[in-house]
């Protein structure tokens, strides 16, 4: 009965009442819109190309159609695989890593009673989330490389053998963890540390008087009270796992292809079809496989989202 | 600092051997963090001002060795780099005010409750960061359709707001009470006018953080760049030219060219140094000045505790 | 969409309809003055006698239209205004003759393939002429449906002066499935064979009174530079840099006969001079070469010949380098030696430096007198499928190439400014010539002809004449130009193979493997042999067979 009601009651107020009584937001919204639709939904028929051997002088549409042919190339080489592992597990790397050292910034930052250390550690550690992807790569070349690089300098200053990175693809996923990590703790810790500040300042007292010690507050107080904030910021990230930072690995890998074993991941791969050997058609294969399987586990990861916290489920 | 130390731990005189371990354990961690934090960009400033000799025979320093200015000096003869300095202040300025009211109103639109196409409209938006056509496509869209290439609005266009942006301002603009918009209509004015003047004076915070972002989007790309400006605009966003200078012998000797063209005049060391110096440092200044509200911003617009 | 149709219907029915055109006379008066124009300044009978003829097919086409042709190169632009100063100079004759301007559309230096590619892929009439060589993939982006079909009709009516100098045999080295491409930059000069440029004096002074004329020498010669300059490195090169040209180098120098790459690049699926379209895969079939060559290039890593670090590094200038004394060697090609090898170019300050100072060049294949001829294709003009006005494109084309006026402008800058001209007709830098304001770039290297070219009197011509005489003696053309490999059958086992060959050849050309030669190269071949090159070698015989109508069988691998 109610639900009939309320049926009724929608019709009653239908899409055009509704587009008329809510004109002014939607007109505010009408920017974002219009943005979206010109430079995301524009490009999407595009993705036709996929599934054509690409002409240029016919254009996305007109070359021929040859099904799945671009798929099966990527798949019967065992490149689809590679890529997709090393895309999942450095990202599973920066999710696990970074929110863990995120929490331990801001744990101990907040047991700092300094204000002025506090202060100036926060902006010194923000410094890397500003800088420049070219920049980065600019940073790491400057430090690893053989002969002019800073470990090398002290290394050989300290009469000890150099260390030759740029030829071992094996250093490189740790080299590339420490470099994302060294860019986003800093940042993400701010996330957590606010969520420290707004535990209640009596529970911690009380825990003190109950003679806690600082590692027993940190366990049962702390810790507790962050789960919530960690576990949603842990599965919003989940939903991105497929995702690489383009901008992260170009930078510093470039084109070495002594190190691509190891460090290659969808996004550069797709960089490299497209812009270097011109396969437009396998770049938008590998493309549209990666939007797939990461809409896939977004709409899984929000589903989970939304039984914890409706609040911050995504749509 | 010691010193600072000293004191804070004489008020707390409670303090147990645990909260003592896990402090010093805290002061010696993070003080780690923060060396390595600044540790490479004194390199970089160090080497920028060493000589180019130096640097090939010794390698890069943490202290100005055969201090010389000389990189500077070629980098910033002429009027190149300062048109690339006014060309990215004032994308930055303009998008980053663009893009702030944008999303600002978009957020604000997609909380009220009230709104019957908010699910609809955020889905709409929100879609964009899980399908994309990828570059080929977007290339194509962009020249044939649009004809943007060696136009700076290809450039400045699609920074102005992502769908990220959009639900954190979402969220910030859910921070605050709905009793205001319900006040303000009770007082009969539009929803325009409840945002302009309820709203956005309340946002403060958000718009500095995501306005910051914004402004980050613009000062540090290089991308869109790469793609869409040719050798034919003479001026570059900065980051790309750092990008040109770091990269040019590097592009030229991983190619064929490097077969047949006979090509002298590479970047040296300390130019691309001196460039990286130049890019950046202005945005690292006015960070501080920003920090306040950023550091709140981020508070609100993220995650409650 | 509109603009593209127009541009595939102007292509095909330019011809008929510009005839047309051409009949109700508006602008005949310009275009005669281009039929004389051109007339008057080639120099010799013989072209005077093709200006004419062109004259009066010239004087139908309809040029009342003023265009813009954009040419497009790579370079990067100095900061000044030389360039517009030029054109400016240029688009007056250009406007005079066939009313048309010049624009140039360059592509900088970084990620200039990827630029080009991405420029040509817009298809939106933003470029006319293009400069397209071996080395930026002219065949691939023909394939792609990049550049016009240029008919013969076409080339005859717009372009009459390059059409009838240039061979029909070389107009046919310019076809893609039976359709001329491309304009080959077919009479000038140069040669792009690779080798070592080297400082004879220091040779000298290391025993080799002849200098050094085999790898043995050269070997000979590192050591002796690493032993006695304490300053320089003796060969300052960049990782990635050289890899293939050295180890075809090696090959060129102690194979038999000379080997010619066909199909795709570095997958090592060659044919062998002395047997006709029979596809061989090098790297088994010279695989004690291989041993030898990877036994070498470990010595010289040994002996410190380059940087440890020579995989990574990106920084050091080899070539500036040797100019001013820093390394004993360039490897590079013909080319750059006759530039290096000059004291007349104020750049090598080796010369200044050092009286004794001398450069000398030895060239892959000298042991054996082996050399392959400059290809044709080698550098090329071709136009944008998607140009406006490709007949005016090439108009203005037949003339930067063939009035010499043009071509001085385009090719040296402004008399006077950028260039002059001495008493023996040779070109020199004036001493008012400032680098800041002056230095220009057109890199219209597509276009450059012999008959219209000014000696630099910079160069030092006694060395380099006896060079191109032992060279041209030496020289055997390569017959297989004109197959090209169509890709998409073995895609999989060419981009499998390409990344087993990225990974060895680095460590194989700077000596850094573990173990013994024999093992790495074994390793290697085995790698090669899964990723599946047998496949390619195959394929390239077939459509080699289909190409020549025989019927080989490619060598197996072992």
């Amino acid at each position: 009965m109610i639900s009939m009601k309320a049926a009724q009651k929608k019709k009653k107020k239908g899409f055009f009442y509704n587009l008329y009584k809510y004109r002014t937001l939607t007109l505010m919204c009408l920017p974002a819109i219009i943005f979206f639709f010109a430079f995301n939904y524009m490009p999407l028929p595009g993705l036709w190309v996929a599934f054509v051997n690409y002409n240029m002088k016919l254009g996305i549409f007109k070359s021929p159609f040859v099904g799945l042919k671009n798929f099966e190339f990527l798949a019967t080489s065992g490149k689809l695989w590679v890529l997709t592992r090393n895309t999942l597990l450095y990202n599973l790397a920066f999710i696990i890593l970074g929110n863990f050292f995120a929490v331990l910034v801001a744990i101990l930052l907040n047991e700092m009673h300094s204000k002025y250390f506090k202060k100036v550690s926060q902006t010194v550690m923000l410094l890397p989330h500003f800088i420049s992807q070219v920049l980065i790569g600019v940073l790491v070349y400057n430090l690893l490389n053989y002969d002019t690089g800073l470990v090398n300098v002290v290394l050989s200053g300290l009469g000890l053998e150099k260390w030759q990175p740029y030829a071992d693809p094996k250093v490189w996923p740790y080299i590339i963890v420490i470099v994302s990590l060294w860019q986003s703790v800093g940042y993400d810790s701010i996330v957590y540390f606010a969520a420290i500040c707004g535990i209640d300042a009596e529970m911690i007292e009380a825990s003190k008087m109950d003679g806690a010690n600082g590692f027993q507050r940190i366990r049962y107080i702390i810790l507790p009270s962050l789960k919530p904030t960690i576990i949603i910021l842990l599965l919003l990230a989940v939903g991105g796992i497929i995702k690489g930072n383009f901008g992260l690995f170009y930078n510093i890998i470039g084109n070495n292809s002594l190190l691509y074993e190891t460090t290659d991941i969808i996004e550069t791969f797709v960089y490299r079809s497209t812009m270097v050997e011109f396969n437009f058609s396998t770049a938008s294969a590998v493309g549209l496989y990666q939007s797939i399987v990461g809409f896939v586990i977004v709409l899984a990861m929000n589903g989970l989202v939304k039984k914890i916290d409706p609040d911050y489920s995504l749509f | 600092m010691a010193k600072n130390n000293e004191r804070e731990t004489k008020q707390h005189i409670k303090l147990g051997a645990s909260d003592k371990l896990i402090r010093g354990f805290g002061y010696v961690m993070i003080t780690i963090y923060c060396i390595a934090c600044v540790l490479p960009f004194v390199m970089i400033l160090s080497t920028s001002f060493t000589s180019e000799s130096y640097i090939r025979r010794h390698g890069v320093t943490l202290i100005p060795k055969e201090f010389t200015t000389v990189a500077y000096k070629a980098v910033l003869q002429g009027s190149m780099i300062w048109k690339s300095y006014a060309l990215t202040i004032v994308m930055t300025v303009c998008g980053t005010f663009l893009g702030l009211m944008i999303i600002a109103m978009t957020g604000y639109a997609l909380q009220r409750k009230d709104y019957p196409f908010r699910n609809a409209i955020s889905f709409y938006i929100y879609f964009t960061s899980l399908f994309s056509a990828g570059l080929v496509p977007y290339y194509l869209l962009m020249t044939q359709t649009y004809h943007l290439k060696n136009n700076y609005l290809a450039v400045f266009l699609p920074l102005l707001m992502n769908s990220w942006l959009i639900i954190m301002m979402k969220n910030f603009v859910k921070s605050i009470p709905y009793e205001i918009t319900e006040s303000g209509k009770i007082d009969g004015a539009g929803d325009m006018n409840i945002f302009v003047s309820l709203i956005l004076p309340m946002l403060k915070p958000a718009l500095a953080t995501i306005g910051l972002f914004l402004a980050l989007g613009y000062w540090n790309e290089w991308y869109n760049s790469s793609i869409f400006l040719s050798a034919k605009v003479e001026v570059k966003p900065l980051q790309y030219t750092l990008y040109e200078v770091v990269n040019k012998a590097a592009s030229l000797r991983n190619s064929m060219a490097a077969q047949y063209v006979a090509l002298d005049d590479t970047p040296t060391e300390s130019i691309k140094m001196a460039n990286a110096i130049l890019a950046t440092g202005p945005i690292i200044m006015v960070y501080p000045f920003v920090q306040k509200y950023f550091i709140g911003g981020i508070t609100v617009g993220s995650v409650k505790g | 969409m509109k603009r593209k149709v127009l541009a595939v219907l102007l292509a095909a029915s330019m011809v008929g309809s510009l005839a047309a055109c051409g009949s109700d006379g508006s602008g005949s008066s310009s275009s005669s003055k281009d039929g004389s124009g051109t007339n008057e300044s080639t120099g010799s009978g013989e072209e005077g006698s093709d200006g004419a003829s062109s004259a009066g097919e010239t004087s139908d086409i309809d040029t009342s239209e003023h265009v813009v042709i954009t040419y497009l190169t790579v370079g990067d632009k100095p900061n000044n205004t030389a360039n517009e100063d030029i054109l400016a100079e240029l688009n007056k004759i250009l406007t005079e003759k066939v009313n048309a301007e010049l624009d140039v559309y360059n592509i900088g230096w970084t990620d200039y393939m990827s630029n080009y590619r991405l420029t040509l892929t817009q298809m939106d009439g933003s470029v006319d002429l293009v400069s397209a060589a071996d080395w930026m993939e002219e065949w691939a982006l023909a394939k792609d449906g990049a550049f016009l079909t240029l008919t013969e009709d076409m080339l005859s009516t717009y372009c009459p002066t390059t059409y009838s100098e240039v061979p029909q045999e070389h107009w046919d080295m310019c076809k893609y499935n039976g359709e001329i491409m491309f304009i080959p930059e077919d009479s000038y000069t140069q040669r792009t064979n690779h080798g070592f440029i080297y400082r004879l004096d220091w040779a000298k002074e290391a025993g080799l009174e002849d200098g050094v004329h085999s790898w043995d020498d050269l070997t000979e010669y590192f050591r002796w530079v690493k032993a006695n300059k304490e300053d320089v490195i003796p060969w300052d090169v960049c990782g990635g840099n050289s890899v293939w040209e050295n180890l075809g180098g090696w090959l060129t120098s102690n194979v038999d006969e000379l080997l010619w790459g066909v199909g795709a690049t570095n997958t090592g699926t060659i044919i062998k001079q002395t047997e006709d379209n029979k596809v061989y895969n090098q790297y088994f079939e010279y695989r004690d070469e291989l041993v030898e060559y990877a036994k070498l290039m470990k010595e010289w890593d040994e002996i410190g010949v380059w940087r440890t670090d020579v995989l990574n590094n990106t920084s050091s200038d080899n070539r500036a380098d040797y100019r001013i004394g820093k390394t004993s060697v360039d490897q590079h090609h013909t080319q750059t030696w006759t530039d290096l090898v000059s004291p007349g170019i104020a750049n090598n300050t080796i010369y200044q430096d050092d009286p004794d100072a001398e450069s000398g060049f030895f060239w892959f294949g000298e042991e054996k007198n082996h050399v392959t001829n400059e290809s044709v294709v080698h550098g090329t003009m071709a136009i944008s499928a998607a140009s406006e006005n490709p007949e005016r494109a090439l108009m203005v084309y037949d003339l930067l190439r063939n009035d010499p006026e043009c071509y001085r402008l385009i090719n040296y800058g402004i008399e006077g400014r950028q260039y002059a001209i001495n008493e023996e007709g040779e070109r020199y830098v004036p001493d008012t010539y400032d680098k800041e304001k002056d230095e220009f770039m057109f890199d219209f290297w597509e276009g450059r002809t012999d008959k219209n070219e000014l000696k630099d009197a910079r160069l030092n011509w006694d060395a380099i004449d006896a060079m191109y005489e032992t060279l041209d003696a030496a020289g055997v053309d390569n017959p297989y130009l004109q197959f090209v490999f169509d890709q998409d059958p073995v895609q999989t086992q060419i981009s499998n193979v390409t990344q087993v060959t990225d990974k060895y050849m680095k460590l194989l050309t700077y000596g850094k493997y573990d173990g013994t030669a024999e093992e790495f190269i074994d390793k290697f071949l085995d790698e090669l042999k899964a990723a599946g090159v047998e496949d390619i070698d195959n394929e390239v015989q077939r459509q080699l067979n289909e190409f020549y109508g025989v019927n080989e069988t490619a060598a197996p691998i072992e």
